[in-house]
């Protein structure tokens, strides 16, 4: 682990989501995805400290535990994978097995 | 059992490295006319330069105990042995390889791939390397990897 880590930090994290649907989708399905988004994630976890909640707050575990918040959700199987930025030199991946 | 296990997830870790070169496109199978239609400004006499992107997309188990798939500071010594040899280089004239390979995004992706896969499966066995995404421009990126229609 590296010596940056050991400090205590902030990151301004980016989060793309990428679901699987069998339609075209509509404007009403990115506002309600928006508001599923903001709701499970950004209220709960937004400036609030990852190291408390998790016994090792690296990107990757952070990364597989908003996923699992996400497949758990009404969006369920929808989610195929969600992309974590952390700075602009890391990202991180967590993604389903492909069908 | 973890989600990693139950539902067959995978953790990617995706790093950015950053390497400025000159490079010269061009072919001596074809005309003047011939290279200048296929690579444009890329076939310059002088060269052009960029400002490269390399992003490398590395997999592997989560470890228990760190939390990581890969320290960043290791993966960043093996990117730093790919683009070090690129960085503020000629590629046509400092670099064997492009002096037989002209030295286009495709083959700057292919070759940075090729070594990097050597240097991460020679130290950590249990980490792949999916693919790399090389940035020539921030319009224009070449993909090089494996089964890239997983992705």
């Amino acid at each position: 682990m590296g010596l940056g880590c050991s400090h205590l930090h902030g990151h301004d994290f980016k989060m793309e989501i990428t679901l699987r649907s069998d339609q075209p989708r509509s404007h009403q399905q990115i506002a309600q995805l928006d508001e599923i988004v903001h709701s499970l994630i950004q209220v709960p976890y937004a400036g609030k400290p990852m190291h408390e909640l998790l016994p090792v707050a690296t990107g990757e575990a952070i990364s597989l535990y908003f996923f699992d918040i996400l497949r758990k959700s009404i969006l369920s199987e929808q989610v195929i994978s969600i992309k974590l930025r952390e700075t602009r030199k890391n990202q991180f991946k967590v993604k389903s097995a492909p069908i | 059992m973890s989600l990693e296990q139950r539902d067959l997830i995978s953790v990617q870790v995706i790093r950015r490295a950053y390497f400025s070169s000159a490079v010269r496109c061009y072919s001596e199978n074809l005309s003047q006319e011939a290279n200048q239609k296929l690579y444009g400004s890329l076939y310059s006499d002088h060269g052009m330069g960029h400002n490269y992107i390399l992003d490398c997309y590395v997999t592997g188990p989560v470890n228990q105990e760190s939390g990581m798939v890969i320290g960043i500071s290791e993966l960043d010594t093996a990117l730093r042995e790919i683009t070090s040899t690129l960085d503020h280089r000629f590629l046509n004239y400092d670099i064997p390889y492009f002096k037989t390979n002209v030295p286009t995004a495709e083959n700057i992706a292919k070759y940075s791939f090729d070594r990097l896969r050597d240097i991460l499966s020679h130290h950590y066995p249990g980490l792949s390397l999916l693919k790399v995404r090389l940035y020539e421009t921030e319009d224009f990126w070449v993909d090089y990897g494996v089964n890239l229609s997983n992705f």
